[in-house]
């Protein structure tokens, strides 16, 4: 999806990144998301699958979800994908030359976690062990290039200019995480879904995709599990102003594996945030490809058009 | 034949000029260059055969690969696109003794690669407890995510190819998983052999083939949903493009099953269905020879125009059998090799009983350095890319080095395997018998705990001596396998094609053969017409030559305008043969060459329908098609016209023989009767248009010779002959079989025979026939005989009849062909 992200106007400060205590209120919030894709011609049979739900995660509770595709599809099936997200296959059997996919949920996110507890030297979270006997089987998945991020020498040294022998993996995280946002340019347009990584780096310019691809490609260079996020961001009107339906956009960052105590912990390198509770988190993949908010295939249909519209506000608990 | 009292010392002279290179296990003879026991009676019947009997036997076997059309193509073949395969009539013996162990051996692996399928893609146990590791799967290209923690069955078919080393032991080479091939070749390499050498080897007794593909056909009929006592089985193949597209042809015919390639099909509701002239019929099964990644452009890779959408969410919802699953490519990793060892203990509590060639992964410190260090004894593979064999002792320096730099930059990649010294055996090198290394590729097929093995094999020989590279690709022969028994006989296996449609649903036609019989018959009949067209305006042309009259050469240009229906591009006046001859076989569209390759592989994409001792037909159009291409400046145009007539004549004959009309004999009636009559139709509508008054009489004598009607219109008229003995002859007269009322009949029962519900009337297509029938019946072929405008009016006739036709065709199109759209990608 190409569409831009809206950066936090305001209302985000650094004092997110302090641990949420447990027994804290959790942070209410819904999301819509429409999808809609627009043929030249008519198409007589569609084929989908779409990553829209949010994930349940120990820090994120998913109290409703409903997704509505139009036209009706005759077969919808939901299952839970090879990383643990759910997943949705539809098929359209009738012509049609616009398919629209309304997804609509309620989440309660908790704040962000204390990252300065992962005080071990950051080495220590690699998985461990050749064999992987030793390691933690979720995390195998993570360790190695896709084709949509390659490894590089340059990325693991950019890496390591924070991740210094020894650093415990929290602090090198959070500098990490501030320094993409502060080398790279956030810069709608200037990539699109295809762009290599290479190019990325080259510009230090990109959307929040990209900045997640590259640190996704750093941290695996240095031998640490990680994954690419999809997701939403709550963002705030500028003030004054009302906040506009579907000027959101779904947003992007990258998780740590940090074994299986800690599980995946979230960075926003686009916002440098640690992940809390103004992100709602979709679906955790090795890369963009692996969980799309939509894709899929029709017959016929010809050049189409693709509009996204999507919406996060904060309910009231 | 000799018999149990043969001389074993002329069976040594046979010998003699045999000399298996050293430090090698010999199939035939021992190290002290005796024979061995089982080839004693063998070597016999090749003793007997003086050098000019040994390469009859060569070429026998050529024949009749030839005449079958038994092909093994060779990708980026200079001489075209379908080669024949190449068989060795001199099969492998193996005594009866050495097989159990080998089918021990090979059934237990199956089990166990069976087993890590279903664990890779689920619990993933050998993973997470170290048995396998991690990076060796994760990275593998067929490790394929979309199908983890679906439901996956068991490795139905499984292939191994083995080779004997010099200590006489057999170690497994390869293992096949995705989509094994070579089964039907084995099937065919049996018939072919045991024809050619005939009775004279008639007393042995060779463990039959027949069962091994019931048991083949009873495993994949197993995995159909809901244990369904008849189910719908198809063959799924990437086409015509593929090297080994005769063996699924083939298969799918022996096996009583339907050929299918993925626009075939289409998945609703998450069940598989194929596309049939009738309806849409469920699909049980798939015999799956597409590799998985190009199976779903939903799911896996987008750019593949084989696969079906949706076929993924099919397999793990288990609505449908998938033989092998989706995914079951993974297992042909070589680095899995020196797992299996440990695995098989884990798992089974045994030992392997059937070692696998040492095999060293790269990801792993300790066997990646002795891989680093021992390059030039060492096979090196990559397990991404099965194709990339490299023998480190034909790497010069610089390779090495390259080689090692690569090794050490994604060690993952590359495995290291042993050199073994193939056995040999002897094969046939035109009138001689020499040594060749071999490589035996077994065959399994099983539930996942019982597997069956195919007694035998297909037994692959080098090319060249000395060779180890041993493909088909590679210039390869192949051999039969016969494991041999006490008693029985090599006859069942012709029992295989009556016995095997057992409890099966029939084929079903799909709409694909329908429409490719259709337009191969359009294209047919379309060269037919030019053929004659052409050989109409020769026999003028030699009049015109001959005594050089002005009014041959009006005639002559009266009639180009038929000529340039279908030859692309313009004509000069009065073309001599020879330049006609060179527009019929120039390759561009339209051509008579054009049409008939069009038409060739039309009926290539549906030889699975086709009986394989009518496939000559096909085969001798095709050579005939490509010789007149080839010299196409020096053929005369008559020395073309007639083999190829006959030859389309002898096609005719053979698909009335053999394609009953429910198996779309049907097809090929009405695309063969619609043709003909537009042709005819158009070539008199072109004709009245150009009708120079005075020279009807000849004009019209070259019409009737070009429709084959002149005979039978002097028998009918005598000598008269004019506008209306002429128009009443072609167009009108119910007795002339050739006339256009005559096969407007003959297609209007053919659609009666397509037309499910006649008791609720007839279809679209019946009531445009009927009209243009009744419309003909009412005409007088007076009204188009008379003055000059009379010409005209039949040329509006004709051309709105022809209109309605063509309407009554893409009807026809509409309600039985495919008329799949292109597939298109969602944007991101």
């Amino acid at each position: 999806m190409s569409e831009s992200e809206k950066m936090p106007d305001s209302g985000v400060s650094q004092e997110t990144a302090v641990a949420a205590p447990v027994a804290l209120p959790r942070r209410r919030l819904s999301v819509r998301h429409e999808t809609t894709y627009r043929y030249q011609g008519a198409a007589s049979l569609g084929y989908s699958l779409a990553w829209l739900t949010p994930r349940p995660l120990p820090t994120q509770d998913l109290r409703e979800h409903h997704i509505n595709v139009f036209p009706k599809p005759r077969f919808l099936h939901e299952s839970l994908d090879a990383f643990g997200n759910v997943q949705h296959y539809f098929e359209i059997h009738k012509g049609h030359s616009e398919l629209r996919i309304q997804s609509q949920a309620v989440v309660e996110c908790c704040a962000a976690p204390d990252i300065g507890l992962l005080s071990e030297p950051w080495e220590s979270y690699r998985p461990q062990g050749v064999a992987g006997a030793e390691g933690d089987p979720a995390a195998w998945d993570f360790v190695y290039p896709t084709s949509m991020i390659p490894l590089a020498d340059e990325y693991s040294d950019y890496a390591r200019q924070v991740f210094t022998p020894g650093r415990p993996l929290g602090e090198a995280l959070l500098a990490f995480n501030a320094q993409i946002h502060t080398d790279f340019q956030y810069l709608p347009g200037a990539t699109d879904v295809d762009t290599p990584l290479a190019e990325v780096w080259e510009h230090r310019a990109g959307v929040c995709q990209d900045f997640a691809h590259f640190a996704v490609s750093c941290l695996r260079g240095i031998g640490l599990a990680a994954a690419y996020v999809s997701g939403y961001l709550l963002t705030y009107p500028r003030p004054g102003e009302s906040k506009r339906i579907g000027a959101d956009a779904s947003h992007a960052w990258f998780a740590v594996w940090a074994g299986v105590e800690h599980d995946w912990v979230q960075l926003d390198p686009t916002n440098d945030l640690v992940v809390g509770d103004e992100h709602i988190v979709v679906a955790i993949g090795r890369d963009y490809s692996d969980t799309p908010p939509v894709k899929g295939v029709c017959f016929g249909g010809g050049q189409h058009q693709l509009a996204v519209g999507v919406t996060v506000e904060q309910l009231t608990n | 034949m000799m018999g149990k009292d043969l001389d074993i010392e002329l069976a040594q002279q046979l010998c003699a000029g045999y000399q298996p290179p050293p430090a090698t296990f010999d199939e035939m003879v021992d190290e002290a260059g005796k024979l061995r026991p089982h080839w004693q009676e063998f070597a016999g019947f090749l003793q007997q055969c003086d050098p000019s009997a040994l390469s009859h036997l060569g070429l026998e076997t050529v024949r009749r690969l030839k005449e079958q059309g038994v092909h093994y193509n060779v990708y980026q073949d200079p001489e075209g696109k379908r080669r024949t395969w190449q068989l060795d009539p001199v099969p492998l013996l193996l005594p009866e003794q050495e097989w159990p162990a080998l089918e021990a051996g090979l059934a237990q692996r199956a089990q166990l690669l069976s087993l890590l399928l279903q664990d890779l893609y689920g619990p993933q146990r050998a993973l997470r407890e170290g048995l396998v590791p991690y990076e060796l799967v994760m990275r593998h290209p067929e490790f394929l995510r979309p199908l983890l923690n679906t439901r996956i069955s068991p490795m139905t078919l499984y292939a191994a190819d083995l080779a004997r080393g010099p200590d006489g032991r057999w170690w497994v080479l390869h293992d096949r998983t995705q989509g094994p091939s070579g089964a039907g070749y084995v099937l065919e390499a049996r018939f072919v052999t045991r024809r050619v050498l005939g009775q004279s080897v008639g007393q042995y007794a060779t463990a039959p083939l027949a069962q091994f593909f019931h048991q083949l056909k009873r495993h994949v009929g197993a995995l159909a949903p809901d244990h369904q006592d008849n189910p719908t089985i198809a063959l799924l193949s990437p086409g015509i493009g593929n090297e080994v597209y005769f063996e699924h042809a083939y298969l799918a015919a022996q096996l009583g099953i339907t050929l299918v390639q993925g626009d075939d099909l289409t998945v609703r509701n998450g069940h598989v269905y194929l596309k049939t002239v009738d309806d849409l019929r469920r699909v049980d099964v798939l015999i799956r020879r597409v590799d998985s990644s190009f199976c779903d452009p939903l799911s896996l890779r987008p750019d593949s125009m084989l696969g079906v959408p949706g076929l993924v969410q099919a397999q793990g919802l288990g609505r449908v059998g998938m033989a092998n699953p989706l995914g079951s490519g993974v297992l042909e990793c070589a680095g899995i090799n020196p797992f299996l060892p440990a695995l098989a203990r884990a798992w089974l509590g045994e030992d392997l009983k059937l070692p696998a060639v040492a095999t060293w992964w790269c990801g792993q410190d300790k066997e990646r350095k002795h891989v680093l260090t021992q390059i030039p004894n060492l096979v090196i593979k990559q397990i991404d890319r099965p194709g990339a064999t490299v023998f480190g002792d034909q790497l010069t320096r610089k390779q090495q080095q390259q080689l090692v730099d690569q090794i050490k930059t994604t060690p993952w990649r590359f495995v290291g395997q042993e050199r073994l010294s193939f056995s040999t055996v002897p094969a046939l090198n035109g009138s001689e018998l020499q040594p060749r290394h071999l490589v035996l590729r077994t065959f399994l097929a099983g539930d996942g705990e019982q597997y069956d093995v195919m007694p035998g094999g297909l037994t692959r020989v080098a090319h060249e001596a000395d060779s180890e590279l041993i493909s088909g690709q590679s210039g390869g022969w192949s051999k039969d396998t016969w494991v041999l028994r006490k008693s029985g006989s090599m006859r069942d296996v012709l029992r295989l094609r009556v016995a095997s449609h057992g409890r099966h649903a029939a084929a079903a036609l799909t709409s694909r053969a329908a429409e490719n019989l259709y337009w191969a018959a359009s294209y047919l009949e379309r060269s037919e017409s030019l053929l004659r067209a052409a050989t109409a305006y020769q026999t003028r042309y030699d009049t015109w030559m001959d005594y050089g009259f002005e009014q041959d050469a009006r005639v002559l240009n009266q009639w180009l305008p038929v000529l340039q229906l279908y030859l692309p591009g313009a004509l000069p006046a009065t073309p001599a043969p020879d330049t006609l001859r060179q527009a019929m076989l120039i390759g561009t569209s339209g051509s008579l060459a054009w049409n008939l390759h069009r038409a060739i592989e039309a009926v290539y994409t549906v030889r699975d329908l086709w009986p394989a001792d009518s496939w000559r037909v096909i085969e001798e159009l095709e050579e005939l098609v490509t010789y007149a291409e080839r010299n196409r400046e020096v053929v005369g145009l008559d020395q073309l016209v007639q083999p190829l007539l006959n030859a389309m004549l002898a096609f005719w004959g053979a698909s009335q023989e053999s394609l009953a009309l429910t198996q779309g004999g049907l097809w090929l009636q009405i695309g063969r009767r619609l043709e003909r009559v537009q042709n005819m139709a158009l070539t008199i509508v072109a004709l009245c248009r150009q009708l120079h008054e005075g020279d009807e009489a000849m004009v019209l004598e070259t019409l009737l010779d070009a429709h084959g009607c002149t005979v039978s219109h002097r028998r009918r008229y005598g000598m008269e002959l004019n506008y209306l003995t002429v128009w009443h002859h072609l167009l009108l007269d119910i007795t002339n079989p050739r006339s256009l009322i005559h096969q407007l009949q003959e297609l209007e029962s053919l659609l009666h025979f397509l037309n499910r519900s006649p008791q609720f009337g007839l279809t679209d297509a019946e009531k445009i026939l009927l009209g243009v029938l009744t419309q003909l019946k009412l005409a007088e072929a007076r009204e188009w005989a008379g003055a000059d405008n009379s010409r005209g009016m039949l040329a509006r006739f004709l051309g709105e009849l022809s209109g309605r036709l063509r309407q009554l065709g893409t009807d026809l199109d509409h309600q039985y062909f495919r008329h799949t759209q292109p597939i298109t990608q969602f944007a991101r």
